[in-house]
């Protein structure tokens, strides 16, 4: 896998963005930013054009799917992963319809999100 | 310790069950809450008197909506010490006070928590709710109206070093 991506992590949460962080570090990578809004995440993606975009969806000020949608509208090519606690089938669908790649349910799972990972980066 | 075990026997060992006018939306999120906690808390604990309150008097000064229908208010509350080991038990990190770190790791786990309801729920073909995000309320007041509440129930959980009040008002 390539591990020379850009990648963003967005998330209201301060642990959830920690761990995931922590989690992406020791899998090898090393360029990653941290936004805490769908709102941030938007210009942030505006600006740098990051490989990878992890996104939670309930935020304040931008959720995710809006911020997916948002993104992708920007750069339809954008590799955008959700990961949230509110996998519902409801949001999946939404977070799919809005251009995410895949959904991961909280708590992450560290396998899965390699394969995650995998999937996307071949 | 197999948390599946004693996450049943928590339950069992509580009245939960025997609370008069509790519905089964309240049940369920405590089943979920008991079992969530054992998941990724701690495992050592038991349930306190579930109780349905006739007002709300707590700080609320963390808490979460659920919208949809049913619609619900949550919180959590507790002693400063207590909600700091609670936090610093979730997030694995060294919290030693009531901090920044400690208040949203907690509203991490409610997130956590009312996340994973909500998509068993769903999963279970039963409704189709959603979460607001997580909010500290430094002031202590509710960020919404709960006068008009058809219940709130208090969900004492009782730890070595504390008791963690979670409470779930239906609107």
């Amino acid at each position: 896998m390539n591990k020379d991506l850009k990648i963003l992590v967005c998330d209201d949460s301060i642990l959830a963005r920690k761990n995931l962080t922590t989690v992406l570090t020791g899998f090898g990578y090393t360029d990653i930013s941290e936004v805490n809004n769908g709102e941030d995440a938007v210009s942030y993606c505006r600006q740098n054009r990051p490989d990878l975009v992890f996104l939670d969806i309930v935020m304040p000020i931008k959720d995710g799917v809006t911020a997916t949608q948002e993104i992708m509208e920007m750069n339809p090519d954008s590799k955008i992963i959700i990961v949230s606690s509110v996998g519902t089938q409801t949001h999946l669908k939404e977070a799919i319809k809005a251009g995410a790649k895949d959904f991961i349910q909280k708590p992450i799972d560290t396998d899965l999100l390699k394969q995650v990972l995998e999937n996307i980066n071949g | 310790m197999d948390n599946k075990g004693s996450y049943s026997k928590i339950l069992e060992a509580s009245n939960y069950l025997t609370v008069t006018g509790m519905s089964d939306f309240v049940r369920t999120y405590i089943e979920k809450l008991v079992y969530n906690i054992s998941m990724y808390v701690d495992a050592d604990f038991s349930l306190g008197k579930v109780e349905i309150l006739n007002e709300y008097s707590g700080r609320c000064e963390l808490s979460q909506a659920i919208t949809g229908i049913p619609s619900a208010f949550s919180c959590v509350e507790g002693r400063e010490d207590t909600l700091a080991e609670f936090a610093k038990r979730y997030s694995q990190l060294e919290i030693t006070s009531y901090d920044l770190l400690a208040r949203e790791s907690l509203l991490d786990f409610l997130n956590l928590h009312n996340g994973l309801f909500v998509v068993m729920l769903s999963k279970n073909n039963i409704c189709e709710l959603s979460i607001d995000a997580p909010e500290q309320n430094q002031n202590g007041n509710p960020t919404i109206d709960l006068s008009e509440a058809k219940s709130i129930t208090v969900i004492p959980v009782i730890f070595e070093y504390g008791t963690v009040k979670f409470y779930l008002c239906e609107l």
